[in-house]
């Protein structure tokens, strides 16, 4: 299964209500190409924390669906957060990881998941009921729809083909997409005072 | 008034709701106030680094944040304070408990401690240190309509002084 064709299909079952966190490299670049709107926020640096990014926005907006793109070697950077969404276990988030068990953004050395490492029984034993990894394309669709019409939070882990990165990240401004990201993601919130 | 009580008050005044934690001795009052609260919404988290995650995500959601942690854990948010915070315009009050200086009986809390306002000013961080809780009140009031404006994580640090015994 190559990354394109789970973007592709991910992005022709969610609805523009729907968030989406991607994490930095060719990840956001693909997802910027395939289907740029304004529920898309892309990362740029943060190594490791889109977990935690959609975590805080999933309980922040929970009328909203928050989908993380992620990858093997940035979730591995930040295992505790999986407890953290178990403990919290936000109904709202959908963690997609996308494992080619590589570093790929920076030159390709393998990761912990091209040897023993297994994301989906780490997120089970953090506590995450529903985590699970898929391996073909029809398996990630039916997934996929599952996750997005059932209370979560899911895991769902992609076993996909390594494809080295030979992109630089989009040249959108930074602020841009944090204003238009926010604007999208807004609650109506009666409590927030001017200061 | 103790400590937390002109922190929870200053919050309120300020709509910050949204908290993130990770344990400490000094601000456990504080912590236990806010999560019996049901204004705050409290999230604890395993490491400080996380915690930037989850309150920036919290922002993107349309909240006010707090990420409350001791003075070590700032050496664990550098890199995702200048690479998400400052280079998207996320703002979040820190509220920090010194470790490393006066009284301090851990060897391994002091350089990170002293070297503290030194850090933040390294990645351009505005960091105020309240010696008297009337001070408090003032900071933390106008730390968060400073990252309001500025849309830059804001610290507020309190030293072991400031908290009678």
């Amino acid at each position: 299964m190559k990354r394109e064709q789970v973007l592709a299909h991910l992005v022709s079952r969610i609805s523009e209500d729907d968030l989406i966190i991607a994490i930095f490299g060719d990840l956001s670049d693909q997802l910027y190409r395939l289907a740029d709107r304004a529920g898309n926020f892309y990362l740029r640096g943060a190594m490791g924390l889109a977990s935690s990014i959609g975590l805080g926005l999933a309980i922040a907006a929970p009328k909203k669906k928050v989908i993380v793109l992620d990858g093997d070697g940035s979730i591995l950077m930040n295992l505790g957060s999986l407890a953290t969404v178990a403990s919290e276990s936000p109904t709202n988030l959908i963690h997609v990881i996308v494992d080619n068990q590589s570093h790929a953004a920076v030159g390709g050395f393998p990761t912990a998941t091209a040897y023993e490492t297994d994301l989906a029984l780490i997120a089970k034993g953090a506590g995450i009921r529903s985590a699970q990894t898929v391996r073909a394309l029809g398996e990630f669709d039916r997934a996929f729809r599952r996750a997005i019409s059932t209370a979560g939070p899911h895991v769902l882990v992609c076993k996909v083909d390594l494809d080295l990165s030979s992109g630089k990240g989009q040249a959108t401004r930074l602020v841009y997409v944090t204003e238009r990201f926010m604007a999208r993601a807004k609650e109506h919130n009666p409590n927030l005072r001017d200061i | 008034m103790t400590v937390h009580e002109v922190i929870v008050n200053s919050l309120k005044k300020g709509s910050v709701s949204f908290v993130v934690h990770i344990p400490d001795k000094l601000l456990l009052p504080l912590i236990k106030a806010m999560s019996d609260d049901s204004f705050f919404r409290c999230v604890l988290v395993t490491r400080e680094e996380e915690g930037v995650g989850v309150a920036a995500g919290a922002y993107l959601g349309g909240k006010r944040t707090a990420l409350v942690m001791q003075s070590t854990g700032v050496g664990n948010c550098l890199n995702a304070l200048t690479s998400l915070n400052i280079v998207h315009q996320i703002p979040v009050l820190m509220i920090i408990s010194l470790r490393g200086s006066l009284f301090e009986y851990n060897p391994a809390d002091v350089r990170l401690g002293l070297s503290l306002q030194k850090l933040f000013d390294a990645i351009g961080v505005p960091c105020f240190s309240p010696t008297n809780q009337e001070q408090l009140g003032r900071m933390t009031d106008g730390a968060i309509a400073l990252m309001e404006t500025s849309k830059l994580p804001v610290a507020i640090v309190l030293d072991r002084l400031l908290f009678s015994e």
